[in-house]
């Protein structure tokens, strides 16, 4: 096997929830290329990362929010899929092939589920100005779909993503909504561009102090973390 | 893996851990039991050599954090939509960097910071030798937990070993006391990093004389020497600490003479006439007249302020400096008219007749003389006006929003705003010295003449009056429906008074400012809880603004008239403005300039300082 087919191979691999040692093929590949092993090792640790997330405490506020919200009809669990979405069965492995941290707890995981719900519906019915087009673009949180650890990160995430698709919340937005307040467009006026020039000219004259501390630091610290050198066959 | 390749990724994996380490902070961190902010001068200053050309220090982050974490401003932050967005975004990278500082040493992040970076840590950063890209660095750490210190060391140099850079250690004699160093190194960077442990304390630099000197220090080595040793007897760190809150649980304090040097040899290598020569000698001028820069974080649960102060000797500044610090510097004057519970406010000092006389008409002259070249008229009247009244204005202006409420009064069922406003503009004469009086008081009788006469001049049915009442020595004169625009009429109020123009909504709004009490304005400290005397305040009660935005939809109607939007454009504008509002209730930004330097504030607060009850006394 290839340096060039070990990552794509060990996302498939992870993407089943499935240790690498699951797969004898990187196994053996791994055994052989260090900068391979770092690699696995790197995803290992984002893994176990993603297991120590803390899930952020919701606002007290935020349940009364949405059972207010709620239409009569719908109870947050029968209508949205979005809530069901990010933790629907997913394919089960062989129960003899060593899993990612698997499920603890049923009931950990309902509750994670249900404040995903809240915040979905929250996002959906109280505040759906506020919703922007939401980011499919996370495999972490996509695979993490039955196992607790993980599923609370998947909480997290998608609690910030949700926030974060609210998104075109941006101050120019909000100020030209009052007198005087700025266009949303970039501005191009030449006051901004002499204050722009002025502020230029100003960090570049201290470039010798900015350019050489920033080194430094960046040096410092990369020698701290120690070498991650090799080369890739 | 090419070279930009690896650094690339060894420039991720660092920040990653400076990441993992700030982004483990989290509310999960308990505060360490003996852990009391101490806050000052740490002993780690006694530990750093005098010569360091930075240095940041971290004061029981770990317990501070713990702090604001747990309080409301902390909850409003994680929901504030451009941070959200920005963790939404690197969520996963942040995940994955806890992982990997879990992988590499053996440590949750969580423990390691307060284990390690919880008590006291020092960074210190010196200038490069001419030769050399980087300069030196130093990391101190007094560590809570020297177990979890010793580990984290082995686990560096097992990881170096682990990775074939170089690796060894050494002893160290110095002051009568063994230090054991180990060395570990990139052989592809020829750069080394020195670790080693005194007890709870942890240093490491990357050069072998600093970590020398270091020791030197720790084991009190005597010296002959009158120069100050160390950071913790150097003036210039002694006076900013001085500055800052001892609260602050971040601190940077900047020695601007090592850097001077390499500030010099860099303009040097610039093109003698170039613009960009031209602008870093006024730079390095200015940096060279400061003695030091200091910035200070503090952290509590309902408030966050971050303070920045600059010592400069103010003789040794370029002139051009010194004629724009002395038209911005001085007190704001109506921070002192501002009531305590107004909604957003503005006070400052502009001296526009010395930034006219000093750049402007310079710049002007310049102009001319470019023109006349070319047969133009060697001057342009549109800037005579301006620059001949510019002396006679400000320098202190101010203007504020406030809560006030509608009596129901307007007719036709015009719309009445629950706000009134305030601006005032002090003036002087137009010629320095000039014992005549000052613009104000020149102006206002042309003025009401002006108004007078539109007035008389208007179709006698329409709504516009112009009334004027005497309050001691000062007229106040309102101004009710003026057509200054087409279907548009305007309703103020005016007035001169020693030599201040006065202009608001309505001569209640003006009389309140008149007759405020210094202690039941925004000049209060109390109410401030910022810079003392600050040139130029930019206040803003959010929470305030929040209640009345949410309590008086007209407000949100007459904003979108103004503005030309259509309802759904605003009333989702609305909804924008109220969300980034939500992160705190109050915001001051401050900035004070005077001859011992330029100070800076900003703070933001989850809670409204408690101000003695003021009935707003309505308005029109």
């Amino acid at each position: 096997m290839r340096c060039a087919e070990f990552e794509s191979r060990l996302n498939d691999v992870l993407d089943e929830r499935l240790w690498l040692d699951s797969d004898p093929t990187l196994t053996a590949h791994v055994q052989h290329c260090r900068v391979c092993r770092e690699l696995a090792a790197s995803y290992e640790a984002m893994i176990l990362g993603l297991e120590q997330s803390k899930v952020p405490a919701p606002s007290p506020a935020i349940a009364a929010g949405v059972l207010a919200a709620l239409p009569g009809s719908c109870t947050g669990w029968d209508a949205p899929d979005v809530i069901r979405g990010p933790f629907r069965a997913s394919p089960q492995a062989p129960a003899a092939r060593r899993r990612l941290p698997g499920r603890r707890s049923t009931l950990l995981a309902l509750a994670a589920a249900a404040a995903v719900g809240a915040i979905a519906v929250f996002w959906n019915t109280v505040a759906p100005d506020f919703r922007g087009p939401s980011d499919q673009a996370n495999p972490i949180a996509a695979r993490s779909n039955d196992s607790p650890a993980t599923a609370n990160v998947a909480v997290a995430t998608s609690r910030e993503e949700d926030l974060a698709a609210g998104a075109d919340l941006s101050l120019p937005n909000a100020m030209a909504f009052f007198p005087g307040g700025a266009s949303p467009t970039p501005s191009t006026s030449g006051g901004a561009a002499k204050t722009s020039s002025w502020m230029h000219d100003v960090s570049d004259g201290l470039k010798p102090v900015t350019s050489t501390t920033a080194s430094a630091v960046t040096s410092f610290f990369e020698l701290l973390a120690g070498n991650d050198e090799g080369s890739r066959s | 893996m090419t070279h930009s390749q690896s650094g690339r990724r060894r420039s991720v994996i660092a920040v990653g851990l400076l990441l993992a380490l700030f982004g483990a902070s989290h509310p999960g961190i308990q505060a360490a039991e003996t852990a009391e902010p101490s806050g000052g001068i740490s002993a780690l200053a006694s530990l750093t050599p005098a010569d360091a050309g930075l240095a940041l220090e971290i004061d029981q982050l770990g317990d501070y954090a713990a702090r604001f974490m747990g309080g409301p401003l902390f909850q409003r932050l994680a929901g504030f939509p451009p941070l959200a967005r920005w963790v939404g975004q690197n969520g996963t990278r942040l995940a994955r960097f806890r992982g990997e500082f879990q992988r590499r040493f053996n440590a949750a992040p969580e423990k390691a910071w307060s284990g390690i970076f919880g008590g006291r840590a020092l960074f210190a950063v010196w200038p490069p030798a001419p030769d050399s890209q980087n300069g030196p660095a130093l990391l101190l750490v007094e560590a809570r937990d020297r177990e979890l210190l010793e580990a984290a060391v082995e686990r560096i140099v097992a990881l170096q070993r682990d990775s074939a850079g170089s690796q060894k250690s050494f002893s160290l004699s110095t002051g009568g006391q063994e230090y054991t160093v180990h060395v570990v190194g990139s052989q592809e960077k020829r750069e080394q990093l020195f670790l080693a442990t005194v007890g709870t304390l942890g240093i490491a630099a990357n050069r072998e004389e600093l970590i020398r000197r270091v020791l030197a220090l720790h084991a009190s080595e005597s010296h002959q020497e009158d120069a100050p040793r160390c950071l913790a007897e150097l003036p210039g760190y002694l006076a900013a600490n001085l500055r800052v809150s001892p609260e602050a649980a971040v601190r940077l304090f900047i020695n601007p003479r090592p850097w001077d040097q390499g500030l010099w040899a860099d303009w040097k290598r610039k093109p003698a006439e170039s613009h960009d020569a031209h602008v870093q000698k006024a730079v390095i001028d200015t940096w060279c007249a400061t003695d030091y820069v200091i910035a200070g974080l503090q952290l509590d649960g309902a408030r966050a302020t971050l303070e920045t102060y600059a010592a400069w000797k103010a003789e040794a500044l370029p002139q051009a400096v010194r004629d724009a610090a002395e038209s911005f510097g001085g007190t704001a004057e109506f921070a002192a008219k501002i009531p305590q519970d107004a909604l957003a406010a503005v006070a400052g000092r502009v001296d526009l007749g010395r930034l006219v006389w000093r750049f402007g008409l310079p710049a002007a002259r310049a102009a001319a003389s470019s023109n006349n070249e070319s047969g133009l008229s060697p001057w342009q009247p549109d800037w005579l006006l301006p620059a001949a009244l510019a002396q006679g204005i400000g320098p202190n202006f101010g203007a504020c929003l406030a809560p006030c409420t509608p009596d129901g009064s307007a007719a036709d069922g015009a719309l009445q705003l629950p706000l009134q406003w305030t601006a005032a503009l002090a003036t002087g004469p137009l010629e320095p010295g000039d014992r005549r009086p000052p613009l104000a008081e020149l102006a206002e009788p042309v003025l009401h003449s002006a108004l007078t006469a539109a007035q008389a001049a208007s179709d006698s049915n329409a709504a516009f009056a112009v009334k004027s009442l005497k309050l001691g020595d000062t007229r106040m004169t309102s101004v009710v429906g003026l057509p200054l625009v087409a279907d548009r009429r305007f309703t103020f109020a005016y007035a001169v008074e020693n030599g201040r123009f006065w202009l608001g909504s309505s001569p209640l709004a003006i009389r309140r400012s008149l007759d405020l009490a210094v202690e039941d304005s925004l000049a209060s400290p109390r109410q401030l809880q910022t810079l003392k005397q600050p040139s130029q305040l930019l206040y803003l009660n959010l929470r305030g603004l929040r209640e009345t935005l949410r309590a008086y939809p007209a407000v949100v109607e007459f904003l979108a008239a103004a503005k030309g939007l259509d309802r759904g454009v605003a009333q989702r504008r609305f909804q924008e403005a109220l969300a980034l509002g939500e992160l705190a209730d109050v915001a001051v930004l401050a900035f004070r300039l005077d001859e011992s330097g330029p100070a800076f504030s900003l703070s933001i607060s989850a809670e409204v300082p408690a101000s003695p009850s003021m009935e707003a006394p309505d308005a029109r």
